[in-house]
């Protein structure tokens, strides 16, 4: 079923209806700004050339003083190693436990190289071939018979034609047969159409950004074949507890806001405390280095510590007193921690025991977590 | 007469080639390298075709030995390539700094003048003269207590001091000074004679900003050391002068070089070199590897990846290329799979990464960056298995064999001496009595000797650790000799050579060897390496997830903290370590005891025999507490094989922490009908194994047992009956003797329970067989054992009889 692709202006007019706007609506004027200001040597068809494109990311102040606000937070070599891939014709492959910003860096990089970031193929285990290719309209082909007017354009086959990014969000997802078609696209940029004698070349600019999740190695693990024509990128957890704060308090404010919890905006010392039992866990030590620790079967990104932070801002407003407690984040946070009933059970408690319960003013967490355990 | 200074970076390539390509030029009749005067003595071997770098220079103090400095250098270091030229074209050459025998007597007077009670400790593996200089650091703010401000700014010279290139790299916008260094001078390929020119200036502009370089009138006493050493250059350089030398070639590190273009006053250099306090210092050449140069050496800064140093040096004409086929083929050799294509766009990913970051050709790190994204998928393991190989190199250095002695070979001559432990080739015994001091010295001697692994002597075995005597078998190998030269830059002494190179070795080890590590540290007697090894082991511990492994450990943990107790040495961190595993063990106990095997429950009964005697042992009632609730649900827990819940019960038994109710209670679940008969028998092997006292006392026991024997089928009985056997047979014959008397007291029971009765014995035709059954039963040596006992206890002799 070829996905169809929503008409940018169609919504134009009523922005702040939308629930959620596309990368390249919502930073239009940092795009604008960043266009105007780039001298340097563009690719063929990009938008903005690599430099251009690495300050929309990272943020930065233009030469006209114009602040360009970041988008990722973190390893800033990793995305010049993505922007690089880009420019030298190789597909990106970003990787990542959930919850580490692929996607949005994904959407962030096309919406900054081809200026439109709807290219994309969500892939499920239910993703066809048509829908990485091209499908039928088969009123049409019955009438008139194969055609180029009967032909359903996937949004990977515009993006060849029309020279941009094509985005493959969870491409492990896909079945492993149907993943291959793309081996040709990649290594020969171009699109056979046998039923009309016919091949797609794809315009310079093309090019494929997929995402995956690497907890998922070995669903429907990349042949050899396929994952040689991408360059990989691991996108990390953040590697500081005041970075990975900053994000889980500003994401789980703005989605709170988005959801109209009656709580009030996190405690800064709640989230502090998540974050650092999300990271003391996944990182297999406590934050002094002094104790080293097992590590629960679960990810732990920041993206489960902000819907831990939001359940707990919602249990406080619905049934506490509205102000974030321990008892409010306990539960979510157990549940996150604990996957798997045997193993991570076992992780959770000796974590408890000898971690929280000696730490000066975390006795309440230690006893909410003790309840529900 | 002229004098050409060449400022360069310390194991730089780049500049070992310019430097290289500017001496043959200007071909000097005098070479003068940044070093210690005092390692002239030997600078002769450089060129002796034995000598391998990487090695360093070794220097110490004659009178002692633990003030000491190494000056590794590497085939590629620029003051080696200087060496070398001098060398090979007979041209004099010579070292100059301040000499170590003034800098060793400085820091020592310093340290008797702040009274620290502990000698200047060389914790830091083998970068002395970093530690020499760390001591320095630490003391200035210490000392001096600057003002606020004052002391922002000495924060902030002390950290251009101590990395001048990284400061010239952020004001040129790099993530580092190095990667500046590398691009500016390392990576450029063209032979560039302005560069020296171009260096010395910009460090004149740096250091005239940072205050110039003329007598310092500040008290602190880094500044003044520093005028000491470049006013020894100075002098050193002045003495070649006046001696009439034409082309003076000067090498030294950058930061030195503005300093002797422009000399201060000579009276400065003579006021500041006045009336220097002495020491007498000796020097020899050690071997080298490229992982210590890594890690930080004599020479400030460490290199990084000295084996990607070496291939630059090398001087490939595709450098980035050739280094890309030399990692594919070591990828390839861990059983990656890297094909030529990968290569091909690892490169032109480099090359695009340097576009984006404005450097002309890719450093490592860029083609680090490249190779995980494009070769290894993103993964960063990979690269660090070919890292050590690689990168780092794996290059060990060799020095000729008749240098002067190291000071460990000293230190080893002269305890041998002392301790009267002659060498000799044929192997003797000796007895030592760890009573007596010399007896408990020569044991630490020994000891240490051994962790580092040259073993003169072997510990006897048989002997327990708690008794105050111990058996030595002492053999002399002449490799001894060379080992202990290959030892000789983990430490100055035995004793610090034993602790880092333990700190080594614990390092990559798992925690059984850790432990070993820490008990033979704490024979040996290493205070240092104990502490960092019990981190280690709490380290190794809590990682471990393996719930055998922390058993396995506790009961060595617990011999070890005993053992500590017994020669009188504190060791608050083992026990630290074991109030973490302990409990930790319990914990995990009733999982890790669940779904085994009867092989697996066979090792897990003696783990936790062990681990329960550690904890009686130690005796502290919190963590047995523990242990005992662990055992506890281990008794009533469904998964667990039986053989170990009768284990657990007889433990808890034996600790008294079942009440004999409960303790029926379980064995009369665990003999229950419903229970497979080979489950009630393991239960009966974990529950009496070892001893039988507890049969002979309790009659509940005796009559659960006996109802439960009474009631097997008799094929079933047959089946069994080996195993049961198995449980009797580590009574001890007096347990057996008793369990028999009391079948004779007992038997008439037996007799209405209607299971012998059946049976009409023809006693004269028995009395035949029963001295070949006892055989069988191997209680033959019991003769006074009635025909009755061995009814009693085999059941066998019944079918037998028939």
């Amino acid at each position: 079923m070829p996905s169809s692709r929503s008409k940018k202006t169609d919504n134009s007019g009523n922005l702040d209806q939308i629930l959620r706007a596309h990368a390249e609506q919502e930073f239009a004027e940092e795009l604008d700004a960043l266009k105007t200001d780039d001298d340097k040597q563009r690719p063929p068809n990009w938008a903005l050339s690599p430099w251009a494109v690495r300050t929309y990311l990272l943020g930065g102040t233009l030469a006209n003083g114009f602040v360009v606000s970041p988008k990722y937070i973190g390893n800033e070599r990793l995305i010049e190693i993505a922007i690089a891939t880009l420019a030298t014709d190789r597909a990106l492959l970003l990787y990542g436990v959930p919850g580490t910003a692929k996607s949005w860096v994904s959407e962030h990089l096309s919406a900054a190289i081809s200026g439109d970031s709807s290219l994309l193929i969500q892939g499920t285990a239910g993703t066809s071939e048509e829908s990485i290719r091209y499908g039928w309209n088969y009123a049409e082909l019955l009438a008139k018979g194969p055609s180029t007017s009967a032909l359903v354009h996937s949004p990977l086959m515009k993006a060849m034609e029309q020279g941009q990014m094509a985005r493959i969000e969870e491409l492990t997802r896909i079945p492993a047969d149907v993943q291959d078609t793309l081996i040709t696209i990649l290594s020969e940029k171009m699109l056979p159409i046998p039923e009309l004698g016919q091949e797609l070349q794809a315009k310079r600019g093309f090019n494929v950004i997929a995402t995956a999740n690497n907890r998922d190695k070995g669903v429907n693990e990349l042949s050899s074949a396929l994952k040689r024509r991408f360059n990989s990128v691991i996108l990390p957890v953040p590697s500081s507890l005041e970075e990975e704060v900053s994000i889980v308090e500003s994401r789980a404010a703005k989605l709170g806001r988005a959801l109209d919890l009656p709580a009030e905006k996190p405690a800064l010392e709640e989230v502090r405390r998540v974050v650092t039992i999300f990271r003391e866990l996944r990182e297999g030590q406590t934050a002094d280095g002094k104790t080293k620790l097992k590590s629960p079967s679960g990810t732990l990104s920041p993206a489960e510590a902000i819907s831990v932070i939001n359940s707990g801002l919602s249990l406080a407003g619905h049934f506490g007193d509205g102000v974030l407690s321990a008892y409010d984040v306990a539960s979510g946070l157990v549940g996150a921690v604990v996957k798997d009933p045997v193993q991570d059970q076992v992780v959770m408690r000796e974590y408890l025991e000898t971690v929280i319960k000696e730490r000066e003013g975390w006795l309440d967490i230690y006893r909410a977590c003790k309840e529900v355990l | 007469m002229s004098i050409s200074f060449f400022g360069i970076r310390h194991h730089g390539p780049g500049s070992a080639r310019s430097v290289l390509r500017a001496l043959e030029k200007l071909d000097p009749d005098l070479v003068m390298i940044e070093g210690p005067p005092e390692g002239e003595v030997v600078i002769n071997s450089v060129i002796n075709p034995e000598m391998k770098a990487p090695v360093a220079l070794l220097a110490y103090d004659k009178n002692n030995a633990q003030y000491a400095a190494f000056y590794p250098f590497a085939e590629f270091s620029p003051e080696w390539q200087a060496l070398k030229y001098a060398l090979r074209r007979q041209k004099q050459v010579r070292f100059m700094d301040l000499a170590l025998s003034h800098k060793f007597a400085l820091v020592q007077a310093k340290q008797k003048q702040s009274e620290t009670e502990e000698p200047l400790s060389l914790q830091k593996d083998y970068s002395n003269k970093d530690s020499i200089t760390k001591v320095d650091e630490d003391k200035l703010e210490l000392d001096f207590g600057l003002s606020p401000h004052k002391q922002l700014q000495a924060q902030w010279k002390a950290a251009i001091l101590k990395d001048p290139l990284a400061y010239f790299g952020q004001l040129a916008g790099f993530y580092d000074g190095e990667a500046w260094w590398e691009r500016q001078v390392e990576l450029l390929q063209a032979d560039d004679q302005s560069l020296f020119k171009a260096i010395a200036e910009m460090m004149t502009e740096l250091r005239e900003a940072l205050g110039g370089w003329s007598y310092p009138d500040s008290d602190i006493v880094e500044d003044l050391q520093e005028f000491r050493r470049e006013a020894s250059m100075r002098k050193l350089i002045r003495k070649a002068q006046k001696e009439g030398h034409e082309r003076i070639a000067v090498i030294c590190g950058a930061w030195h070089v503005p300093a002797l273009m422009f000399p201060p006053k000579v009276k400065e250099d003579s006021k500041a070199l006045k009336s220097l306090p002495k020491v007498k210092v000796k020097v020899t050449w050690v071997p080298w590897t490229y992982r210590r140069m890594s890690v930080g050496s004599g020479y400030s800064a460490g290199v990084e990846s000295p084996g990607f140093y070496e291939h630059l040096w090398e001087g490939h004409q595709n450098q980035a290329s050739f280094w890309l086929s030399k990692v594919a083929q070591a990828l390839r050799s861990e059983g990656y799979d890297v094909s030529s294509a990968h290569i091909i766009e690892t490169l032109r990913l480099a090359e695009a990464l340097c576009a984006l970051r404005d450097l002309p050709s890719p450093r490592l790190t860029e083609l680090n960056e490249a190779i995980r994204t494009v070769m290894l998928f993103g993964d960063e393991l990979p690269l660090e298995l070919i890292q050590k190989k690689l990168m780092i190199g794996q290059r060990l250095g060799q020095v000729p064999s008749d240098l002067p002695e190291t000071p460990l070979q000293s230190d080893v001559r002269i305890l041998q001496k002392k301790l009267r432990l002659a060498p000799k080739a044929e192997s003797e015994e000796k007895i030592i009595d760890l009573r007596k001091t010399i007896d408990l010295d020569r044991s630490q001697f020994l000891h240490r000797l051994n962790l580092l692994d040259i073993t003169w002597g072997e510990l006897g075995h048989a002997r327990s650790e708690g008794t105050f005597k111990e058996a030595w078998i002492l053999e002399w190998k002449p490799e001894f000799s060379l080992d202990i030269i290959d030892r000789s830059p983990w430490g100055q002494t035995i004793q610090e050579a034993s602790t880092n190179y333990a700190l080594h070795q614990a390092r990559e080890a798992d925690l059984k060897r850790v432990i070993e590590l820490s008990h033979q540290s704490l024979v040996a007697n290493l205070p240092k390496a104990i502490p960092v090894l019990m981190t280690q082991l709490a380290d190794q511990a809590a990682l471990s997830s393996d719930i055998a492994e922390m058993l396995e450990a506790l009961p060595a943990l617990a011999q070890l903290l005993r053992y500590s107790d017994v020669r009188g040495r504190k060791a608050t961190a083992v026990s630290k370590v074991l109030r973490t595993l302990a409990p930790r063990a319990s914990v995990g106990l009733v999982h890790a005891c669940s779904a085994l095997n009867n092989d697996a429950s066979e090792q897990m009964v003696q783990l936790l025999e062990g681990a329960t005697q550690a904890l009686l042992l130690i005796d502290e009632s919190d963590l047995s507490e523990l242990w005992f609730v662990a055992l506890h649900k281990m008794i009533k827990h469904e998964r667990i094989h039986f053989k170990l819940k009768g284990k657990a019960c007889r433990l808890l038994v034996d600790a008294q922490e079942l009440e004999e109710p409960e303790m029926i209670q379980a064995m009369s679940l665990a003999l229950s009908r419903a229970i497979p008969p080979e489950d009630s028998a393991a239960w009966l092997e974990g529950f009496l194994s070892g001893s039988g006292q507890v049969l002979v006392y309790d009659d509940q026991l005796w009559a659960l047992i006996d109802h439960w024997v009474c009631g097997l089928s008799s094929d079933v009985f047959m089946e069994l009956l080996p195993l049961i056997r198995r449980t009797f047979s580590s009574f001890t014959a007096h347990e057996l003797r008793q369990l028999g008397e009391r079948v004779k007291t007992v038997t008439p029971n037996l007799k209405t329970s209607g299971l012998i009765e059946e049976i009409k014995l023809n006693h004269e035709h028995a009395k035949l067989v029963l001295p070949i059954i006892s055989r069988f039963l191997a209680i033959a040596s019991n003769r006074q054992e009635t025909k009755a006992e061995v009814v009693a206890n085999t059941g066998l002799s019944q079918d037998q009889v028939k």
